[in-house]
Protein backbone atom coordinates (compact mmCIF):
# COMPACT_ATOMS: atom_id res chain seq x y z
CA UNK A 1 0.00 0.00 0.00
CA UNK A 2 1.42 3.33 -0.99
CA UNK A 3 0.69 6.91 -0.04
CA UNK A 4 1.91 9.32 -2.65
CA UNK A 5 2.23 13.06 -2.97
CA UNK A 6 2.08 13.95 0.67
CA UNK A 7 4.09 17.05 1.26
CA UNK A 8 4.36 17.05 4.99
CA UNK A 9 5.77 14.43 7.32
CA UNK A 10 3.07 15.08 9.86
CA UNK A 11 0.31 14.56 7.36
CA UNK A 12 1.83 11.34 6.14
CA UNK A 13 2.05 10.04 9.65
CA UNK A 14 -1.55 10.86 10.34
CA UNK A 15 -2.76 8.92 7.32
CA UNK A 16 -0.46 6.00 7.88
CA UNK A 17 -1.82 5.49 11.33
CA UNK A 18 -5.18 4.63 9.85
CA UNK A 19 -3.78 2.09 7.41
CA UNK A 20 -2.18 -1.32 7.78
CA UNK A 21 1.29 -0.49 8.98
CA UNK A 22 3.01 -3.77 8.31
CA UNK A 23 4.04 -2.70 4.80
CA UNK A 24 3.87 0.78 3.51
CA UNK A 25 5.53 3.55 1.59
CA UNK A 26 5.29 6.96 3.11
CA UNK A 27 6.46 10.11 1.34
CA UNK A 28 8.32 12.28 3.79
CA UNK A 29 9.55 15.84 3.67
CA UNK A 30 12.61 16.56 1.57
CA UNK A 31 15.65 17.77 3.42
CA UNK A 32 19.31 17.28 4.04
CA UNK A 33 20.33 14.01 2.39
CA UNK A 34 20.36 11.06 4.74
CA UNK A 35 19.54 7.37 4.78
CA UNK A 36 18.48 5.10 7.60
CA UNK A 37 18.00 1.35 7.95
CA UNK A 38 16.57 -0.96 10.53
CA UNK A 39 16.35 -4.78 10.28
CA UNK A 40 14.84 -6.45 13.30
CA UNK A 41 14.78 -4.99 16.76
CA UNK A 42 15.67 -1.35 17.36
CA UNK A 43 18.61 -0.74 19.63
CA UNK A 44 21.99 -2.41 19.74
CA UNK A 45 21.05 -6.08 19.56
CA UNK A 46 21.18 -8.07 16.34
CA UNK A 47 17.88 -9.91 16.03
CA UNK A 48 17.87 -13.69 15.86
CA UNK A 49 15.49 -15.82 13.80
CA UNK A 50 15.40 -19.45 14.90
CA UNK A 51 14.21 -22.52 13.05
CA UNK A 52 13.53 -25.74 14.93
CA UNK A 53 13.41 -28.74 12.60
CA UNK A 54 11.41 -31.74 13.79
CA UNK A 55 12.85 -35.23 13.42
CA UNK A 56 9.62 -36.55 11.94
CA UNK A 57 9.64 -34.03 9.10
CA UNK A 58 13.32 -33.22 8.56
CA UNK A 59 14.09 -33.01 4.87
CA UNK A 60 10.51 -33.59 3.69
CA UNK A 61 10.27 -30.24 1.85
CA UNK A 62 7.68 -28.83 4.22
CA UNK A 63 8.97 -25.34 5.09
CA UNK A 64 9.84 -24.66 8.72
CA UNK A 65 8.70 -21.24 9.91
CA UNK A 66 11.18 -19.07 11.71
CA UNK A 67 10.44 -17.53 15.06
CA UNK A 68 11.76 -14.40 16.67
CA UNK A 69 10.91 -12.08 19.50
CA UNK A 70 8.38 -9.27 19.58
CA UNK A 71 11.07 -6.60 19.41
CA UNK A 72 12.18 -7.75 15.95
CA UNK A 73 8.85 -6.67 14.52
CA UNK A 74 8.05 -3.77 16.78
CA UNK A 75 6.63 -0.46 15.60
CA UNK A 76 8.84 2.11 13.93
CA UNK A 77 8.28 5.77 14.57
CA UNK A 78 5.14 7.73 13.88
CA UNK A 79 4.65 6.35 10.39
CA UNK A 80 4.61 2.71 11.40
CA UNK A 81 2.92 2.59 14.78
CA UNK A 82 1.62 -0.95 14.48
CA UNK A 83 3.83 -3.93 15.26
CA UNK A 84 4.40 -6.63 12.69
CA UNK A 85 2.56 -9.94 13.07
CA UNK A 86 4.16 -12.37 15.53
CA UNK A 87 7.53 -13.80 14.49
CA UNK A 88 7.96 -11.29 11.68
CA UNK A 89 11.05 -9.15 11.23
CA UNK A 90 10.61 -5.50 10.37
CA UNK A 91 12.74 -4.10 7.57
CA UNK A 92 12.49 -0.33 7.56
CA UNK A 93 14.31 2.14 5.36
CA UNK A 94 14.32 5.87 4.86
CA UNK A 95 16.03 7.88 2.16
CA UNK A 96 15.81 11.63 2.06
CA UNK A 97 17.21 14.27 -0.23
CA UNK A 98 16.55 17.80 -1.29
CA UNK A 99 13.86 18.70 -3.78
CA UNK A 100 16.51 20.03 -6.15
CA UNK A 101 18.59 16.87 -6.02
CA UNK A 102 16.40 13.81 -5.81
CA UNK A 103 18.22 10.51 -5.39
CA UNK A 104 17.58 6.81 -5.68
CA UNK A 105 18.25 4.46 -2.79
CA UNK A 106 18.79 0.72 -3.09
CA UNK A 107 18.49 -2.02 -0.52
CA UNK A 108 20.38 -5.27 -1.01
CA UNK A 109 21.07 -8.32 1.09
CA UNK A 110 24.14 -10.51 1.22
CA UNK A 111 22.92 -14.11 1.42
CA UNK A 112 26.03 -15.66 -0.10
CA UNK A 113 27.19 -17.30 3.07
CA UNK A 114 26.19 -20.34 5.04
CA UNK A 115 24.92 -21.24 8.44
CA UNK A 116 27.57 -23.43 10.00
CA UNK A 117 27.76 -26.07 12.71
CA UNK A 118 31.27 -27.37 13.11
CA UNK A 119 32.30 -28.49 9.65
CA UNK A 120 28.73 -28.71 8.34
CA UNK A 121 26.86 -25.94 6.61
CA UNK A 122 23.44 -24.90 5.33
CA UNK A 123 23.43 -22.26 2.58
CA UNK A 124 21.14 -19.27 2.84
CA UNK A 125 19.64 -20.37 -0.46
CA UNK A 126 17.71 -22.88 1.66
CA UNK A 127 15.64 -20.03 3.11
CA UNK A 128 12.94 -17.75 1.81
CA UNK A 129 10.58 -15.16 3.24
CA UNK A 130 6.94 -14.25 3.08
CA UNK A 131 6.27 -10.53 3.09
CA UNK A 132 3.12 -9.60 4.90
CA UNK A 133 0.89 -6.67 4.15
CA UNK A 134 2.50 -5.25 1.05
CA UNK A 135 4.70 -5.66 -1.97
CA UNK A 136 7.47 -3.12 -1.45
CA UNK A 137 9.80 -6.04 -0.88
CA UNK A 138 8.11 -8.97 -2.54
CA UNK A 139 8.13 -12.42 -1.04
CA UNK A 140 11.14 -14.28 -2.33
CA UNK A 141 14.10 -16.49 -1.60
CA UNK A 142 17.77 -15.82 -1.01
CA UNK A 143 19.62 -16.20 -4.28
CA UNK A 144 23.08 -16.67 -2.84
CA UNK A 145 24.20 -13.37 -4.30
CA UNK A 146 26.35 -11.10 -2.13
CA UNK A 147 24.22 -8.17 -3.31
CA UNK A 148 20.70 -9.46 -3.97
CA UNK A 149 18.48 -6.53 -4.91
CA UNK A 150 15.45 -6.12 -2.66
CA UNK A 151 14.22 -2.59 -3.17
CA UNK A 152 14.89 0.56 -5.17
CA UNK A 153 13.06 3.77 -4.38
CA UNK A 154 13.18 7.49 -4.91
CA UNK A 155 13.66 10.10 -2.24
CA UNK A 156 12.17 11.18 0.01
CA UNK A 157 10.40 8.16 1.46
CA UNK A 158 10.10 5.72 4.28
CA UNK A 159 9.34 2.12 3.47
CA UNK A 160 8.69 -0.69 5.89
CA UNK A 161 7.76 -4.34 5.43
CA UNK A 162 7.32 -7.29 7.75
CA UNK A 163 8.97 -10.55 6.75
CA UNK A 164 8.42 -14.09 8.01
CA UNK A 165 11.41 -16.26 7.19
CA UNK A 166 11.20 -19.95 6.35
CA UNK A 167 13.69 -22.82 6.16
CA UNK A 168 12.80 -24.71 3.00
CA UNK A 169 13.71 -28.11 4.47
CA UNK A 170 14.40 -29.79 1.14
CA UNK A 171 17.58 -31.54 2.17
CA UNK A 172 18.68 -33.57 5.19
CA UNK A 173 21.62 -32.16 7.13
CA UNK A 174 23.75 -33.59 9.93
CA UNK A 175 22.45 -32.76 13.37
CA UNK A 176 23.68 -29.62 15.03
CA UNK A 177 23.02 -26.00 15.84
CA UNK A 178 23.71 -23.95 12.75
CA UNK A 179 24.37 -20.21 12.95
CA UNK A 180 24.71 -17.65 10.20
CA UNK A 181 24.33 -13.95 9.52
CA UNK A 182 22.73 -11.87 6.78
CA UNK A 183 23.87 -8.35 6.01
CA UNK A 184 21.38 -5.85 4.60
CA UNK A 185 22.84 -2.79 2.94
CA UNK A 186 21.09 0.45 2.08
CA UNK A 187 22.95 2.72 -0.29
CA UNK A 188 22.36 6.08 -1.96
CA UNK A 189 24.75 8.06 -4.15
CA UNK B 1 33.18 -20.46 10.01
CA UNK B 2 35.28 -19.72 6.97
CA UNK B 3 32.25 -18.45 5.07
CA UNK B 4 30.99 -16.39 7.97
CA UNK B 5 34.36 -14.71 8.19
CA UNK B 6 34.06 -13.99 4.49
CA UNK B 7 30.75 -12.24 5.06
CA UNK B 8 32.33 -9.95 7.56
CA UNK B 9 35.21 -9.24 5.22
CA UNK B 10 32.82 -8.25 2.44
CA UNK B 11 31.00 -5.84 4.67
CA UNK B 12 34.17 -4.17 5.76
CA UNK B 13 35.40 -3.85 2.19
CA UNK B 14 32.15 -2.32 1.01
CA UNK B 15 32.29 0.27 3.69
CA UNK B 16 35.97 1.06 3.56
CA UNK B 17 36.50 4.75 3.89
CA UNK B 18 32.83 5.41 4.43
CA UNK B 19 30.98 6.39 7.58
CA UNK B 20 29.17 3.08 7.87
CA UNK B 21 26.67 2.40 10.60
CA UNK B 22 25.79 -1.20 11.31
CA UNK B 23 23.51 -3.07 13.64
CA UNK B 24 26.08 -3.36 16.37
CA UNK B 25 25.40 0.31 16.79
CA UNK B 26 21.98 1.68 17.59
CA UNK B 27 19.24 0.76 15.12
CA UNK B 28 18.05 2.37 12.97
CA UNK B 29 21.51 3.11 11.65
CA UNK B 30 21.87 6.33 9.72
CA UNK B 31 24.34 7.91 7.33
CA UNK B 32 24.29 11.58 6.34
CA UNK B 33 27.46 11.70 4.28
CA UNK B 34 27.64 10.89 0.58
CA UNK B 35 28.02 8.29 -0.74
CA UNK B 36 25.54 6.98 1.77
CA UNK B 37 25.72 3.42 3.08
CA UNK B 38 24.22 1.69 6.10
CA UNK B 39 24.47 -1.97 7.05
CA UNK B 40 22.16 -3.95 9.29
CA UNK B 41 22.63 -7.55 10.33
CA UNK B 42 20.24 -10.37 11.03
CA UNK B 43 21.19 -13.69 12.59
CA UNK B 44 19.70 -17.07 11.70
CA UNK B 45 19.88 -20.23 13.76
CA UNK B 46 18.72 -23.71 12.77
CA UNK B 47 18.44 -26.41 15.38
CA UNK B 48 18.69 -29.67 13.49
CA UNK B 49 17.89 -32.93 15.30
CA UNK B 50 19.66 -36.25 15.11
CA UNK B 51 17.18 -38.72 13.71
CA UNK B 52 16.59 -41.95 11.85
CA UNK B 53 13.42 -42.67 9.87
CA UNK B 54 12.70 -46.02 8.28
CA UNK B 55 9.74 -47.21 6.30
CA UNK B 56 9.02 -50.64 4.85
CA UNK B 57 5.76 -50.79 2.94
CA UNK B 58 2.72 -48.69 3.66
CA UNK B 59 3.25 -45.40 5.47
CA UNK B 60 1.16 -46.46 8.43
CA UNK B 61 1.31 -48.84 11.34
CA UNK B 62 -0.10 -51.64 9.17
CA UNK B 63 2.18 -54.58 8.35
CA UNK B 64 2.08 -55.49 4.67
CA UNK B 65 1.14 -59.09 3.95
CA UNK B 66 2.49 -60.49 0.68
CA UNK B 67 0.54 -63.49 -0.61
CA UNK B 68 2.13 -65.93 -3.06
CA UNK B 69 -0.11 -68.49 -4.72
CA UNK B 70 1.72 -71.38 -6.37
CA UNK B 71 -0.26 -73.16 -9.09
CA UNK B 72 -0.28 -76.94 -8.95
CA UNK B 73 1.05 -77.21 -12.46
CA UNK B 74 4.14 -75.20 -11.57
CA UNK B 75 5.07 -76.38 -8.09
CA UNK B 76 8.81 -76.69 -7.77
CA UNK B 77 9.60 -75.82 -11.39
CA UNK B 78 11.95 -72.97 -10.41
CA UNK B 79 9.82 -70.38 -12.16
CA UNK B 80 9.64 -67.48 -9.69
CA UNK B 81 6.19 -66.60 -8.39
CA UNK B 82 5.19 -63.03 -7.67
CA UNK B 83 2.82 -62.10 -4.90
CA UNK B 84 -0.77 -61.60 -5.96
CA UNK B 85 -1.53 -59.06 -3.25
CA UNK B 86 -0.14 -57.26 -0.24
CA UNK B 87 2.33 -54.75 -1.58
CA UNK B 88 2.00 -50.99 -1.55
CA UNK B 89 4.10 -50.50 -4.69
CA UNK B 90 2.40 -53.16 -6.73
CA UNK B 91 1.13 -56.53 -5.57
CA UNK B 92 4.59 -57.91 -4.94
CA UNK B 93 6.58 -54.80 -4.03
CA UNK B 94 7.06 -52.45 -1.11
CA UNK B 95 8.09 -48.84 -0.82
CA UNK B 96 11.24 -48.44 1.23
CA UNK B 97 12.57 -45.23 2.73
CA UNK B 98 15.48 -44.69 5.05
CA UNK B 99 16.52 -41.23 6.19
CA UNK B 100 19.12 -40.54 8.86
CA UNK B 101 21.81 -38.00 9.63
CA UNK B 102 24.41 -39.39 11.97
CA UNK B 103 26.45 -41.88 10.00
CA UNK B 104 26.21 -45.20 8.24
CA UNK B 105 22.81 -46.88 8.49
CA UNK B 106 22.60 -50.66 8.72
CA UNK B 107 19.43 -52.63 7.93
CA UNK B 108 19.21 -56.02 9.58
CA UNK B 109 16.45 -58.58 8.93
CA UNK B 110 15.08 -61.03 11.46
CA UNK B 111 12.07 -63.30 11.24
CA UNK B 112 9.57 -65.04 13.45
CA UNK B 113 10.52 -68.57 12.45
CA UNK B 114 13.09 -69.21 15.15
CA UNK B 115 15.58 -70.15 12.47
CA UNK B 116 13.37 -72.88 10.99
CA UNK B 117 11.78 -71.24 7.97
CA UNK B 118 8.14 -70.66 7.15
CA UNK B 119 5.65 -73.27 8.35
CA UNK B 120 1.95 -74.05 8.23
CA UNK B 121 1.48 -74.44 11.94
CA UNK B 122 1.68 -78.20 11.59
CA UNK B 123 5.21 -79.53 12.11
CA UNK B 124 4.52 -82.53 9.96
CA UNK B 125 4.12 -80.29 6.91
CA UNK B 126 7.72 -79.18 7.06
CA UNK B 127 9.00 -75.71 6.27
CA UNK B 128 9.82 -73.45 3.37
CA UNK B 129 13.26 -71.95 3.73
CA UNK B 130 13.64 -68.20 3.58
CA UNK B 131 16.23 -68.61 0.86
CA UNK B 132 13.21 -69.24 -1.38
CA UNK B 133 12.17 -65.59 -0.93
CA UNK B 134 14.13 -63.32 -3.22
CA UNK B 135 14.20 -59.55 -2.92
CA UNK B 136 15.41 -57.09 -5.54
CA UNK B 137 15.74 -53.32 -5.30
CA UNK B 138 14.96 -50.57 -7.78
CA UNK B 139 17.87 -48.54 -6.42
CA UNK B 140 21.37 -49.99 -6.07
CA UNK B 141 22.19 -47.56 -3.25
CA UNK B 142 19.42 -49.09 -1.14
CA UNK B 143 19.87 -52.84 -1.56
CA UNK B 144 17.64 -55.37 0.21
CA UNK B 145 19.00 -57.88 2.69
CA UNK B 146 19.21 -61.48 1.42
CA UNK B 147 16.81 -63.39 3.65
CA UNK B 148 17.64 -66.67 5.38
CA UNK B 149 16.08 -68.82 8.08
CA UNK B 150 18.46 -67.21 10.56
CA UNK B 151 17.33 -63.76 9.46
CA UNK B 152 19.56 -62.62 6.68
CA UNK B 153 22.54 -60.56 5.76
CA UNK B 154 22.55 -56.93 6.94
CA UNK B 155 22.94 -54.27 4.29
CA UNK B 156 24.17 -50.70 4.38
CA UNK B 157 22.54 -48.06 2.17
CA UNK B 158 25.00 -45.77 0.47
CA UNK B 159 25.45 -42.48 2.27
CA UNK B 160 23.97 -39.53 0.38
CA UNK B 161 26.51 -37.12 1.84
CA UNK B 162 28.67 -36.94 4.93
CA UNK B 163 26.71 -38.50 7.80
CA UNK B 164 23.44 -38.30 5.84
CA UNK B 165 21.40 -41.09 4.28
CA UNK B 166 18.33 -40.13 2.28
CA UNK B 167 17.26 -43.06 0.12
CA UNK B 168 14.04 -44.40 -1.27
CA UNK B 169 13.52 -47.54 -3.31
CA UNK B 170 11.02 -50.23 -4.20
CA UNK B 171 11.85 -53.74 -3.06
CA UNK B 172 10.20 -56.48 -5.12
CA UNK B 173 9.66 -59.93 -3.66
CA UNK B 174 9.29 -63.28 -5.36
CA UNK B 175 8.99 -66.91 -4.29
CA UNK B 176 11.73 -68.82 -6.12
CA UNK B 177 9.75 -72.06 -6.25
CA UNK B 178 12.79 -74.35 -6.32
CA UNK B 179 11.43 -76.98 -3.90
CA UNK B 180 8.28 -79.05 -3.51
CA UNK B 181 6.84 -78.50 -0.05
CA UNK B 182 3.75 -80.15 1.38
CA UNK B 183 0.46 -78.64 0.38
CA UNK B 184 -0.73 -75.93 2.74
CA UNK B 185 -0.71 -72.28 3.65
CA UNK B 186 2.70 -71.27 4.94
CA UNK B 187 3.23 -68.23 7.09
CA UNK B 188 0.53 -65.58 7.03
CA UNK B 189 -0.52 -63.23 9.77
CA UNK B 190 0.05 -65.80 12.50
CA UNK B 191 3.58 -64.83 13.47
CA UNK B 192 4.32 -68.22 15.07
CA UNK B 193 4.23 -69.80 11.63
CA UNK B 194 7.39 -67.92 10.91
CA UNK B 195 6.20 -65.74 8.08
CA UNK B 196 6.94 -62.33 9.55
CA UNK B 197 10.15 -60.54 8.63
CA UNK B 198 11.22 -57.55 10.70
CA UNK B 199 13.74 -55.11 9.27
CA UNK B 200 15.63 -53.01 11.78
CA UNK B 201 17.57 -49.92 10.81
CA UNK B 202 20.34 -48.73 13.10
CA UNK B 203 22.64 -45.71 13.02
CA UNK B 204 25.51 -44.66 15.25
Amino acid sequence: MTIRGLAGYGLAAALAAALPASALTVVVADGTPEIALRVGAPGGTISLVTFAVAAATAGNSTPVLGTTNVAAGSSQGANFPTACPANNVRVWTRARSTLATPRVATLTVNGSGNLTSGGNSIPFTNFDWITSGGTEIASGAFSGSPSQALLTFNTSREISVCKRFRFLNTTVYPSGTYNGQLIYTLQMP
Amino acid sequence: MKTAACLLAIAVAAGAGLPVHDARAEQPGTDATAPFLVNARLNFRVTYPRFLRFRVGAASTAVNHLVFNVPAAGVGNSAPVSATSGGDAGASALNIEVVGNNGQVTITPTNSSGGLGIGTGNAADGRIDYNQIQTTSSVPQLPPPVLSNAGGTPVQPTLSSALVTQRTAVWTYSYLNQTIPSAGTYGGTTASRGGRVTYTATMP
